[in-house]
């Protein structure tokens, strides 16, 4: 290497570096900004297009599972969520058995909650609070807001997937998450039941009675 | 919470039952390294008598609570019941500002005191909420041992009361001492058994408020005793946080991008 021939050479230098060294720290802040501002403004318009979509009364049964069916391919990581349900017991699954569960799992999700969607009655959120949790995720928190009631928090963990496209990957009511409590309740029919394929047979069994009664 | 307070005088009863169900209903721990981490996590080594605990709690259920609570939302109008919650929630803040005190949170404790003397006063008794701005605060003695340091324990099944750990086990028995307005009661107006009233009232209020919660979350359950177990230790978790996001327990989503890793 050349030694440095003036105050003017190092003060180049030293102006270089910093603006590399700007450069390095700065685009990691700025991109959590955008990341989290991006988060809420995804969420916002995933609600309205909830609430939109899936919300009027005059849909037949039918037809509002096909649309949160379209609405969980738009908003959820479908594949990732089911995954991080089945814990340490999608490993050892084939991609047959892993993807036989994913679908399960969907519907399952669609027959237990499209009933709550029937009785929207105009409750508006209030958001709260952004914030980027790492691990490549953010929540973001808000109240749901109804006459007369008490507020109902949720907290929704979205990441953004490739392409800058952002996904819902767990919501948590009042601070019970969806995706800890259906890995506990899984994980005790997989441990009890012993495999991945009898969860799947007792899955489809219990699509088939919520499928009937709603 | 109400649900805990269930047939308190009880109690006894529940803790001879555990003792001697201790012995009977250990579950054996599994010797395979994953499975035995499982076993850890789900900390539930009385797992097998804790699902019998939990099939009688719902029988009784089934047979007097639940039929008693339909009838009572059929008969009663909804805004008497509405009286009848604000009435019951407001004689829980005494207890709750005395948790938040010790709890050395100082502001929740005035906002639960300034809740109770508004509501008695303003509020005809509590019969109406004169403060729907200022929600509600709950805190107990499970709660405060939290904050104080006390781990919760293996999860247990408590006879008639539901859903519980030695750590809000605990937090009951000594509520069911120093509750003020039981305390009153019984010292000033020698009417202690106007606590099992509200008791009784409060189980059935209590019911009432989550009937349909529960029934969607049993129709909709592949082992309804799992999953109460995990809304029971996440509800109380976020309780004792008033509600802060959870470091740990980890929050569903660190759950899911720690599986994504692999």
């Amino acid at each position: 290497m050349r030694p440095l021939r003036s105050a003017g050479n190092v003060l180049v230098a030293a102006i270089v570096a910093l603006l590399i060294g700007a450069w390095l720290l700065a685009p990691p802040a700025a991109r959590a900004d955008a990341f989290t501002d991006g988060a809420r403004t995804y969420v916002r318009a995933m609600l309205d297009d909830g609430i939109r979509t899936l919300t009027p009364r005059e849909l037949t049964d039918a037809e509002r599972r096909q649309r949160l069916h379209d609405f969980i391919g738009r908003n959820v990581d479908l594949s990732g969520v089911a995954k991080a349900v089945l814990g340490r017991y999608w490993d050892p699954a084939t991609p047959v058995q892993r993807q036989e569960f994913t679908d399960l799992f969907e519907q399952y999700l669609i027959l237990s909650y499209v009933n709550s969607l029937q009785t929207y009655t105009g409750e508006t959120f209030n958001f709260l609070n952004t914030a980027d949790s790492g691990h490549g995720l953010a929540v973001v928190q808000l109240q749901i807001l109804e006459q007369g009631e008490a507020p109902t928090r949720l907290d929704i963990d979205v990441r953004q997937a490739a392409g800058g496209r952002y996904q819902v990957v767990d919501m948590a009511v009042d601070g019970v998450s969806i995706i800890t409590a259906k890995r506990s309740e899984f994980g005790a029919v997989l441990r009890q039941s012993g495999g991945i394929d009898r969860l799947n047979e007792i899955l489809r069994k219990k699509n088939a009675t919520l499928g009937g009664t709603n | 919470m109400n649900r805990f307070r269930r047939l308190r005088p009880l109690l006894p009863f529940a803790a001879a039952a555990l003792v001697a169900g201790f012995v009977a209903g250990c579950a054996t721990p599994p010797s395979n390294p994953e499975d035995r981490a499982e076993y850890d996590a789900t900390n539930d080594p009385l797992e097998p008598l804790n699902r019998h605990i939990f099939n009688f709690n719902r029988g009784v259920d089934f047979w007097l609570l639940r039929p008693v609570t339909v009838t009572y939302r059929e008969l009663v109008p909804d805004a008497v019941q509405k009286m009848v919650t604000n009435f019951l929630s407001n004689l829980r803040q005494p207890l709750a500002a005395a948790n938040a005190l010790l709890q050395n949170n100082p502001e929740r404790a005035g906002q639960a005191f300034g809740r109770f003397v508004t509501n008695t006063f303003v509020g005809v008794g509590g019969l109406f909420d004169a403060m729907p701005d200022v929600p509600a605060v709950n805190e107990d003695f499970g709660q405060t041992f939290a904050v104080w340091g006390s781990g919760e324990g293996p999860y247990l099944m408590l006879p008639f009361i539901g859903p519980s750990n030695p750590r809000d086990a605990a937090g009951l028995a000594v509520e069911y001492f120093v509750d003020p307005v039981d305390l009153v009661l019984s010292n000033h107006f020698d009417a202690a058994y106007l606590s099992n009233v509200r008791l009784g009232a409060e189980a059935v209020d209590d019911r009432s408020n989550n009937i349909d919660t529960l029934d969607e979350i049993e129709r909709t359950s592949l082992d309804f005793y799992a999953v109460v177990r995990s809304l029971y230790r996440q509800r109380r978790s976020d309780e004792i946080r008033n509600g802060e996001r959870p470091t740990t327990p980890p929050s569903g989503g660190r759950i899911f991008s720690e599986t994504q890793k692999q």
